[in-house]
């Protein structure tokens, strides 16, 4: 299993904590309240892309409304395999943080 | 249109679905016009606009970033390659650059000329509603017209609505120790309001309200007074008369037939210019726009005759529309064969830059046989090596541009300098030539890649 990026992360924790809401515009706005910063639907998607294609992440189709032009709502959740790679990245990222405790204590 | 305001633009939408997978991956449109709706309404649709566009165009940049990855190696190999052949071929590139570039200079010097020609006159506001009368005499046109006939040709045809006379000639003119030789003009008051040349000080109505007066153009102004203010101040014209300045004129454009330095009202010819048919102003006049020009010509040919009493010559009237005063001349050849000459020739310096750099790049193209053979085993697709090959000519016909550009703006700039006051420089014209050049090139070189990508690449690899 390759480790994830931060924005990586980001989203799968997003995907995550939005449980049953986790579509295109919720997901970027809560990232983006969580770093400060602008995130862009482009860069947003090609993340998405990717963790599709590596098996994170599955897609069900939601339901549509007239603010969206009839376009269904996309719903992403964790597949099993997502679920495992969230929690070796916070292993990861927990002993990398770890293993500097008197230049974070201070 | 309510519901547009709150709704993404079409074409945005369109653009994102044609040319990503985001729309049918990730049903992009819906989010876009989700978030597009709540920004709306919070923060106002221009806003919004800007930020769905940054978006949007953020989106294809960062699609084609992802599609391209995987190739990113290969494009940049391409980009080393072309620098490398145009550094390696010093002599082909410069040849091939330096032609097309040199080519492009003239191309685009004479067709900032054939723009300045074509441009005469136009800026008047009447332009296509003013004409001017021409006698012959004996086969010879003359620009000249009986100083008695504006009046009487006003009177007789209804068509007309505005007649002026300018009496153009070389007058010694004084102010305090400063005398020059200017060329002058007696006009009738309508002439101001006739030819669009606006007053900076003094108004049409006005400024030839009393006989004595007189409109300078502004350089003409700055040369007596300097920086001082000008109306009011008198100046002594040939010595015997003399002139209150009335009015300020904007310098005649450049493009303009009528060339003068100051203007003074016919009435200072006195009873002679109302009586005389002597042949000395020029007559223009503004004809109705539904006047049929043919019949109104065939109408007057005979008016000189008809009121001129002196003698029995014969002397046939004619009209001339202002737009065929300069471009076209009264008695031998018109100028603007000039002008069909010259963009004859602009287009085939074009063509023979344009035939020269396809040849060249042709020739080229067959000594990379080889490159291309090998590449083609490696597994680079036909696309590829289209790319390939299109971007080295793309790149030398960037550098000749970015080479030609600046040759030809400079070479105009000395030629304006020459000629003080003539029209600006016109961007499009640089642009359009360019773009010219790139696509006589790129259609014409389009079949030779073509050739080159689809070779059998055995061919060209067998005798290694």
């Amino acid at each position: 299993m390759k480790e994830l990026t931060l924005l990586e992360q980001m989203i799968m924790a997003a995907v995550v904590a939005l449980k049953d809401d986790a579509y295109g515009v919720s997901i970027r706005k809560r990232v983006e309240k969580l770093t400060g910063k602008q995130l862009m639907y482009g860069t947003l998607y090609n993340a998405l892309d990717q963790l599709l294609r590596k098996g994170y992440v599955k897609k069900t189709k939601g339901t549509t409304s007239t603010a969206r032009g009839g376009r269904p709502r996309i719903y992403y959740s964790l597949t099993p395999y997502g679920e495992k790679a969230v929690r070796a990245s916070y292993d990861l990222q927990q002993s990398i943080w770890e293993s500097i405790p008197e230049f974070l204590g201070d | 249109m309510g519901k547009s305001k709150t709704h993404p633009p079409k074409p945005g939408q369109k653009l994102l679905s044609f040319l990503t997978r985001y729309e049918e991956e990730h049903s992009a449109s819906g989010d876009y016009g989700e978030e597009f709706k709540e920004r709306a309404l919070e923060k106002g649709r221009s806003r919004t606009l800007i930020w769905y566009w940054g978006q949007v165009l953020y989106a294809l940049a960062a699609y084609s970033k992802l599609s391209t990855s995987i190739g990113a190696a290969m494009l940049k190999n391409y980009f080393k390659i072309t620098w490398r052949n145009i550094r390696n071929n010093k002599t082909y590139s410069f040849i091939n650059i330096m032609g097309l570039a040199i080519g492009m200079a003239c191309c685009i010097l004479i067709l900032l000329w054939v723009q300045d020609e074509t441009s005469f006159d136009k800026f008047h506001e009447s332009y296509s509603d003013i004409y001017r009368t021409i006698p012959e005499l004996q086969d010879t046109k003359y620009s000249a017209n009986p100083l008695a006939l504006a009046a009487v040709f006003k009177e007789q045809y209804p068509e007309v609505l505005k007649m002026a006379r300018f009496c153009g000639r070389n007058w010694l003119t004084k102010y305090g120790d400063k005398i020059y030789n200017e060329n002058g003009a007696l006009v009738d008051d309508d002439f101001l309001k006739m030819f669009t040349l606006p007053l900076i000080k003094g108004s049409p109505e006005t400024v030839f309200a009393s006989r004595e007066s007189i409109v300078l153009t502004e350089r003409a102004a700055a040369k007596y007074f300097g920086t001082q203010d000008p109306i009011g101040k008198s100046l002594v014209i040939n010595n015997n008369t003399e002139l209150i300045v009335t009015g300020i004129l904007k310098d005649v454009p450049s493009n303009s037939h009528l060339q003068f330095d100051f203007l003074a009202p016919m009435r200072l010819m006195g009873e002679r210019g109302d009586i005389s048919w002597s042949y000395e102003a020029r007559t223009y006049a503004v004809l109705e726009k539904s006047v049929s020009i043919q019949d109104f010509a065939e109408k007057i040919s005979g008016f000189v005759m008809e009121h001129d009493k002196r003698t029995n010559q014969k002397v046939v009237l004619h009209i001339q529309p202002l737009s065929k005063i300069y471009l076209y001349s009264l008695n031998g050849t018109d100028s603007i064969i000039y002008v069909y000459i010259f963009l004859t020739i602009a287009v085939a310096i074009l063509i023979i830059a344009c035939i020269n750099f396809i040849n060249l790049s042709t020739a080229r193209s067959n000594t990379r046989a080889k490159e291309i053979g090998i590449r083609k085993v490696l597994g680079a697709s036909i696309v590829n090596i289209m790319m390939m090959i299109s971007k080295d000519f793309l790149m030398l016909l960037f550098v000749s541009n970015v080479i030609a550009w600046p040759i030809a703006y400079f070479l105009m700039n000395r030629l304006l300098n020459n000629y003080a006051y003539r029209t600006s420089i016109a961007a499009w014209i640089f642009i359009a030539s360019g773009m010219a050049a790139i696509l006589v090139a790129l259609l014409t070189v389009c079949i030779k890649i073509v050739r080159a990508a689809y070779a059998n690449p055995v061919e060209s690899l067998r005798y290694e």
